[in-house]
């Protein structure tokens, strides 16, 4: 017997459970399925702000300069991110360009600048009204970056063409590493039902600042 | 006053799938928005079987022309050598590339497949009652979710491969009609996972009342329904 207050619900299997204490740095699960019922991250937000401003520099540099470079006799062909997606699109394949393009280029961007968006509006108690569209925003398009399989696809691609021919890793590799990294320890630290929790929390100090979408 | 170690459904009790507030729904046919986040809310994922269902069987279907057309053509000094993923494999295998070999295997052979097995079966077990481990469903649910990005490997791996090796008439990489049909299983068994409600598996609780730990049915109050009212409902 709980008060609601002090309760929870499991999201993956319904489950009411009472709310427990968590210190710092604990995350809770569900003792019937495992589900993670939230995490604490402390100073999430100057985190999260340095992860995605570290990964937005790096993008543009990422998707511009060359990967990789492929020499076989006098000729050689480089691949950044961008033209393998036209390339693609070119040879009529549009479907899988449009996939190809979504899941490596637009939506990991989407995701770095509504990241970055959020934090910096929670930080500085913007009006929650659009906070909170950018959270649902954020969280319909995560699932669709896939930069680390990204990466795995350009390591194989790599060992399969290094008996072929002369194989160069460019500068346009380590920015994207580097771009790799900071997303994922952005997405890592960032937990939406905390942001959710964190205006709330506004909500109630400052009802003033509630307003609607700009 | 709220009853811990129960469905939050019986009680009334929905938890927002996109913010996670818990509301109070006293009648389920009603259309309802979150408080916080304003989404639609309801008890379950609305119609969650039937689109499940529906994506399942044409990402099935697709399954075929994905793996028997050629989704790669390499062609060096005008001769075209079509591979379709599996005969991709074979050559990886062949040229000694095992780690390789392997993890192509797993992510456009492996992956595929048990997702759609792995869904067929959750859904069937919901659909006729079986008696299965409640725990072990959610875990592999939850494996379907996590794994189904990693068979965009392959395609990666195409559009890398298409640009990197583009030598005029020595060497070039083309497409096959495959990859259009595998990257669309790719996508429908991604959204079939995220159409299916996990807790619906633990929905069969609700008519085996003999599986639950906890007090029989007979035992647990009505009246705690309408306390509820009083606690949960200033969320509208
Ligand atoms: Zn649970
Ligand atoms: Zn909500």
């Amino acid at each position: 017997m709980e008060s609601s207050a002090h309760v929870t619900v499991c999201p993956d299997c319904d489950l009411v459970l009472a709310r427990p204490d968590i210190q710092q740095r604990q995350n809770a699960n569900c003792p019937r399925c495992g589900a993670e019922l939230y995490r604490v991250v402390d100073s999430m937000l100057g985190k999260t702000l340095a992860a995605t401003l570290s990964g937005l520099i790096l993008y543009i540099p990422a998707n511009t300069l060359p990967i990789m470079t492929f020499e076989i006799f006098d000729l050689d062909s480089t691949n950044t991110m961008v033209n393998g997606a036209y390339q693609l699109f070119m040879s009529g394949y549009w479907w899988m360009a449009f996939l190809v393009l979504m899941c490596s280029v637009v939506v990991p961007l989407l995701d770095l600048v509504l990241l970055f968006i959020i934090s910096w509006r929670i930080r500085f108690s913007c009006k929650t009204a659009f906070t909170k569209k950018c959270l649902l925003w954020q969280q319909t398009i995560e699932e669709w970056g896939m930069l680390e399989v990204y990466m795995i696809g350009i390591l194989i691609a790599y060992i399969k063409m290094i008996d072929m021919g002369n194989i160069i890793v460019d500068t346009g590799l380590y920015c994207f590493i580097g771009m790799l990294l900071s997303t994922m320890i952005a997405s890592t630290v960032f937990d939406t039902e905390t942001a959710f929790n964190m205006l709330d929390e506004q909500d109630k100090n400052q009802p003033g600042n509630k307003g609607e979408p700009a | 006053m709220i009853d811990t170690g129960t469905q939050a459904r019986t009680q009334k009790l929905a938890r927002c799938m996109h913010c996670g507030q818990i509301s109070y729904l006293p009648d389920a046919h009603h259309d309802y928005q979150c408080p916080r986040c304003h989404e639609p809310l309801s008890f379950r994922i609305p119609g969650s079987i039937h689109k499940t269902w529906a994506l399942v069987i044409t990402a099935a279907i697709l399954y075929i022309p994905a793996n028997t057309f050629p989704v790669m053509t390499v062609i060096s000094f005008g001769r075209g050598h079509p591979d379709t993923i599996f005969s991709g494999i074979v050559y990886l295998v062949q040229a000694g590339m095992y780690p390789i070999a392997f993890l192509v295997f797993f992510a456009s052979i492996i992956v595929p497949l048990f997702k759609l097995i792995g869904l067929t079966i959750l859904l069937l077990s919901i659909q006729f009652r079986w008696q299965i481990n409640m725990r072990q469903a959610t875990v592999m649910y939850r494996f379907i979710h996590f794994i189904g990005r990693w068979s965009m490997l392959d395609l990666f791996m195409i559009s890398i491969l298409v640009t990197l090796v583009n030598l005029g008439s020595i060497a070039t990489i083309a497409t096959g009609a495959g990859s259009t049909a595998f990257a669309s299983v790719v996508v429908l068994t991604m959204l079939a996972a995220h159409t299916f409600d996990p807790r619906l598996i633990w929905d069969l609780l609700e008519d085996s009342p003999e599986r639950l730990n906890g007090p029989e049915p007979g035992n647990s109050p009505e009246r705690e329904t309408t306390a509820l009212s009083e606690t949960i409902a200033p969320n509208d």
